[in-house]
């Protein structure tokens, strides 16, 4: 039995000090594991970080983002990008829409690997030209998504962002959970977890700032 | 002071982890961007979009956006269909019914989400953005373009609260209003004076609300200017927040007004915040913090021979001392404030400053010194024709017979308070004299008739949102109940006024309800 969509859960703190999120996964989890069947739940990613779910459940896991550079952050990863070209390719006729091929791998990098930005990308870049799509386009599209980003990133996530980006390590906080879950944070699995911001974070202003040593 | 300045340095280091094409971003290219029209963009995704497209559209002022709309029916050559959210949860509904309804190319114009998602209500906001977040299935499915249009302060609470209905957006686009459409709705919106804002019903305060925030979100500049419209909007705004008791977000924007005044280093304005915040306060029950706001205000008022200011701070002053029991000291600032509207010949000022005296010797139990000072009221309020003013001491004098036993003169002055304040419309003051008229059949042992008045009152205060007379008036019903040992309403009245009286901070009042609660569940049990 699979349980999609309780992920959306709406995060509130309540009055007793727990968040809904843990109400129902840690106070509730004997009832969630009461069907006699082997049950997979979708919870929300900040939990992860709250609570040890491990003492409820069986197993937890994170499906990570498509990984498009190791973890050293400047060797390409080729078989995520081929994986995100065929996304994209599945869907458009890259050759008729793009100038070249290195104008989706701008998109591509931009997306830090995550498919929903990718192909939102894809349609703000076709929505800057009436034919085709050249670097210039793609840069203007990058550059709504990293305007997009900007909204959500508080001036007291800055220090973790720069904390997370130095050692590409996400510590288990409530204060990570929340940069996880809106995106701002990826989180990518080689032989081991790793995580660093997404790129639309990353090259914001604000962000540059903090990250440039002074 | 500080100035705030969005510029980041030019250097581009190169970092390792960064792709190919670009290192840094300047700020400024991302305003260039949003500075740049969107129409363009917005006209292209419209016109390629096919089945379902979720795009935003951030466009503060609802003129702006019809002008918006019109401009965008006349260049793309698909049938539209505006949507105007119904103000209750039945909306998602409403907008799946009227997409299905559409045809199958239609553009669906949604507008009226911000009523929905109100900052003055958690609650509501918390149950819109679930439905959101939850139900963007049934938006899906509805096989439609559809195009939200929404105000500023909406982007960072849907991206926030509903992660995943926002996560499917094919788009935002944004629009500011052309200077000259914003400059003349902020003269017919936000100048004015008075607090006309106390006597609209609690729609017309939630429209306001919608209309000036989104104002205030146009004024985002760092010319004087702009700041100084934020300024003018912002109290306003703290003035709305605070007639519908909430005080935290009242708070807020009269802070915001403080922070503009600093940069504008506007001190006879900054007199004015603080005085607003300690009045914040005070509504609150925080005294000291009240106490200490207004002496900042009376600081500067002084330095600056505000007189006029001056002595209405100094009555604010006076309220604190009185509500706290200390009738010498509340009584030689009403004095003080007296004093300034002598000399600067403000009548309304002076009648209002006996009034306050009045009620000082009213709460000292010295009945015939109370009468004497509204008297003197009564006689400077009938020669300026001050109807509003006059049902005030009318009012007040028939609470000192009320205290004084005699109830048959107390009912006929709280009627002639009645009959202006019915003449006015004057909602909020009709509030106070059916809540008055109550505690009259109270204390005659008409506990029926009582509950009626009261009924009345609790009617109008849930109109106008006035949570804090709301919550007494709860409390005096619970009380009649208690008497008349009916526990189960009573419990339910005290759990009401308990709710209001947490909802709106006070926790003292909170506590008493508990009191009263656990003492009636014993009779239940």
């Amino acid at each position: 039995m699979i349980v999609d969509g309780l992920e959306k859960m709406h995060y509130k703190l309540l009055p007793e000090g727990q968040s809904s999120h843990s109400v129902l996964f840690v106070e509730h989890a004997e009832q969630l594991k009461a069907p006699h069947c082997h049950i997979i739940y979708a919870v929300p990613i900040s939990l992860l970080f709250n609570v040890n779910l491990g003492d409820s459940f069986a197993e937890t896991d994170v499906i990570p983002m498509v990984k498009i550079n190791e973890q050293d952050g400047i060797t390409p990863c080729q078989d995520g990008r081929e994986a995100l070209q065929e996304v994209v390719r599945r869907r458009v006729q890259i050759e008729s829409i793009f100038s070249s091929l290195t104008v989706l791998t701008q998109l591509i990098e931009a997306s830090g690997g995550s498919v929903r930005d990718l192909l939102r990308l894809v349609r703000y870049a076709c929505n800057e030209s009436e034919t085709v799509i050249d670097p210039q386009h793609a840069e203007s599209a990058i550059l709504r998504l990293i305007r997009e980003y900007d909204r959500l990133v508080k001036d007291e996530d800055l220090a973790l962002l720069a904390k997370i980006h130095a050692t590409r390590q996400i510590s288990g906080d409530e204060a990570s959970g929340r940069l996880l879950q809106h995106r701002l944070v990826l989180e990518y699995v080689n032989d081991k977890r790793w995580a660093d911001l997404h790129p639309a974070v990353r090259l914001s202003p604000r962000v540059q700032k903090i990250l440039q040593p002074s | 002071m500080k100035k705030e300045q969005q510029q980041s340095p030019p250097e581009r280091r190169k970092e390792i982890s960064a792709p190919s094409q670009f290192v840094g971003v300047e700020a400024s290219t991302i305003e260039k961007i949003v500075a740049s029209d969107d129409f363009c963009r917005l006209l292209r995704a419209l016109k390629i979009s096919r089945d379902f497209g979720l795009y935003f559209v951030r466009c503060n002022l609802p003129s702006y956006r019809m002008e918006l709309v019109a401009r965008l029916r006349a260049m793309v050559d698909r049938p539209v269909v505006e949507i105007a959210l119904p103000e209750d949860y039945t909306f998602l509904s409403v907008l799946t019914k009227a997409a299905n309804q559409s045809p199958a190319d239609a553009l669906l114009y949604i507008s009226g989400l911000e009523p929905l998602l109100p900052s003055y209500d958690e609650p509501r906001r918390h149950q819109t953005l679930e439905i959101f977040n939850w139900q963007r299935g049934a938006l899906a499915r509805t096989h439609r373009t559809l195009v939200f249009w929404v105000s500023e302060y909406l982007v960072p609470l849907l991206t926030e609260g509903a992660p995943d209905f926002w996560d499917w957006r094919s788009g935002l686009f944004e629009f500011d209003t052309p200077l000259a459409t914003r400059d003349s709705m902020f003269q017919t919106l936000a100048e004015g004076e008075g607090r006309e804002e106390w006597n609209l019903s609690y729609m017309q305060k939630q429209e306001w609300m919608v209309l000036l925030r989104s104002l205030l979100e146009e004024y985002h500049g760092t010319s004087a200017m702009e700041i100084s419209a934020r300024g003018r909007t912002a109290p306003k705004l703290g003035n709305l927040h605070q007639s519908v008791g909430d005080y935290q977000n009242a708070l807020e924007y009269f802070q915001l007004a403080l922070k503009t005044y600093e940069a504008l280093e506007d001190r006879a304005e900054l007199a004015t915040s603080y005085n607003n915040i300690g009045e914040v306060h005070r509504a609150r029950g925080d005294y000291d913090a009240a106490l200490q706001w207004y002496q900042k205000s009376v600081e500067i008022k002084e330095a600056l021979e505000e007189r006029a200011g001056l002595a209405a701070t100094y009555s604010n002053i006076g309220k604190v001392y009185h509500v706290r029991g200390d009738y010498d000291t509340a009584l030689q600032w009403h004095k003080k404030s007296l004093k300034i509207k002598e000399s600067i010949g403000s009548r309304v000022g002076i009648a209002a400053s006996y009034n306050e005296i009045g009620l000082i010797y009213k709460a000292r139990g010295d009945y015939n010194a109370a009468l004497q000072w509204y008297q003197k009221s009564v006689e400077i309020q009938e020669a300026l024709e001050d109807r509003a003013e006059l049902a005030t001491s009318y009012s007040n004098i028939g609470s000192v017979q009320y205290a004084r036993g005699d109830y048959d003169a107390a009912m006929q002055w709280y009627q002639k308070s009645l009959q202006i304040r019915e003449a006015l419309g004057d909602r909020a003051g009709l509030a106070i004299s059916y809540s008055n008229i109550g505690s009259v059949q109270y204390a005659r042992g008409d506990y029926a008739a009582a509950m009626q008045w009261y009924q009345k009152s609790v009617e109008i205060n849930e109109a106008l949102g006035n949570r804090p007379i709301l919550a007494i008036t709860l409390h005096h019903m619970g009380y009649i109940a208690k008497t008349q040992q009916d526990w189960s309403t009573a419990l339910a009245y005290f759990t009401r006024s308990r709710e209001l009286y947490q909802q709106i901070g006070l926790e003292d009042k909170a506590r008493e309800q508990e009191a009263l609660i656990a003492e009636v569940k014993k009779k239940i049990r």
